[in-house]
């Protein structure tokens, strides 16, 4: 026995001698009717338990609650639709008119070949024609030379117009497209006047000096047979 | 397997027989050998005798339901402490809760209010069942984990190891607990331990 024992010798010998209950007599009894009833309660495994539509109903449903706040209402989403950075419809006759700027590189570069070549043409039955024609006839010859090449120029903007005109119907056709069908498909009415020769952005070519003073030769003869006819005149 | 036999067997051969082959007179003698010790226990515990017995009666029904849970490793005894202790613990709290808003649960949850009486004067505590009736009055002063401990070891007469083993705590643990439970229940029965 230890000191802590010894100091509380007589609350410890009290506690010992205090009278044992004892268990009711009816004590077996009633125990076996407890088994009984617990033996007869089902043993409902946990997934039974957990499967069942009592606990699986409001499971479902806090669910589908829980999927509808999240897709309606979606508190979070930083990713709002900004209505200052939605692009406004474009308005029918501007998405033409940029179908019609929009030709294509290889048609531009199409066009230019076959002027290069009308004039190389040109140029070459010029040659003939110094060569042949005399001088009298020469003046004539140039007048040919100069509506032929008038008429070949003619023949490249019209060319270049019609080309121009079957891509703008096909870039508005495809804008009509991506406007959503909105944007109902018109005929172009430009007249033909109002287009330029720099409106058709040709390409600007750098003469080297050989051919500027050709060129300018060539002006030059053109000149005097003007001069020439005026005076015939 | 005649009855006598069975009767010879240690608590553990009993249980060990009634795991294995299912007999229910092994159970049955185990419910006489602990029915009383239980009771015993779990009434200076709680205070009430009604609930005592429903909770010795739920002791065996788990012993009998899941007797297959018990390891022969440890004593039948501790285990059975320990079922009793807890369903013992369980019901005391849950009184507790019950009476939440009595007297005794006003101010400081851990402080406890000693109500003046008159029959525990020194003079009257002469009869000895008023003795113990003080005595265990005290006794459900003490903090429950003090109470447990004092129950067990001055009441119930275990070792310090089986206590240990049934509250599943250290044995310096428990002598300390046990201390502490003693001093309590000695400062509330100063009026009769004046000297």
């Amino acid at each position: 026995m230890n000191d802590e024992e010894k100091k509380h010798k007589r609350l410890i010998d009290d506690l010992k001698n205090l009278p044992k209950v004892e268990a009711p007599k009816n004590f077996e009894t009633e125990l076996l009717r407890k088994i009984n009833s617990s033996e007869e309660v089902k043993k409902v495994s946990f997934w039974e338990k957990l499967l069942s539509p009592a606990r699986l109903a409001p499971a479902a449903l806090a669910i589908v609650s829980a999927v509808i706040i999240f897709f309606v209402v979606d508190i979070n989403s930083e990713v709002m639709e900004d209505p200052l950075s939605i692009a406004p419809k474009l308005r029918e006759d501007l998405a033409i008119l940029k179908a019609t700027q929009e030709i294509p590189v290889e048609l531009k570069k199409q066009s230019v070949r076959q002027k290069e070549k009308v004039e190389s043409k040109s140029e070459e039955m010029l040659s003939e024609k110094k060569d042949i024609a005399p001088p009298l006839s020469k003046d004539k010859g140039d007048d040919v030379r100069f509506e032929s090449e008038t008429e070949v120029d003619e023949q490249l903007v019209t060319d270049k117009l019609e080309v121009g005109r079957s891509d703008s119907d096909i870039y508005r056709s495809n804008d009509a497209k991506s406007l959503g069908g909105s944007v109902a498909p018109s005929t172009i009415n430009i007249p033909s006047a109002e287009i330029s020769k720099d409106n058709l952005n040709f390409l600007q070519r750098n003469l080297s000096s050989e051919e500027k003073v050709e060129v300018q030769q060539l002006k030059m003869k053109v000149q005097t047979e003007k001069n020439a006819k005026t005076e015939r005149k | 397997m005649t009855d006598r036999n069975l009767n010879e067997f240690s608590d553990e051969e009993l249980i060990l027989e009634f795991q294995t082959n299912g007999t229910e007179r092994a159970f049955e003698i185990l419910v006489q050998r602990f029915k009383n010790p239980l009771t015993n226990y779990v009434y200076r515990f709680l205070g009430d005798y009604d609930g005592c017995a429903d909770i010795v009666q739920d002791t065996f029904v788990k012993v009998y339901r899941y007797k297959d849970s018990y390891s022969s490793l440890a004593k039948f005894s501790t285990w059975i402490y320990t079922i009793a202790g807890n369903l013992a613990r369980t019901e005391y709290q849950r009184r507790r809760r019950r009476n939440f808003f009595s007297i005794s649960s006003y101010g400081d949850e851990e402080k406890t209010f000693d109500i003046p009486d008159n029959s525990y004067r020194p003079d009257v505590t002469a009869d000895a069942s008023i003795k113990n009736e003080i005595i265990q009055k005290a006794l459900l002063k003490v903090r429950d984990s003090y109470r447990e401990a004092v129950i067990l070891r001055d009441i119930q007469e275990l070792s310090y190891e089986e206590i240990a083993e049934i509250m599943q705590i250290e044995v310096g643990t428990v002598k300390s607990r046990i201390n502490r439970g003693r001093a309590e229940l000695q400062k509330y029965l100063k009026d009769i331990y004046y000297d």
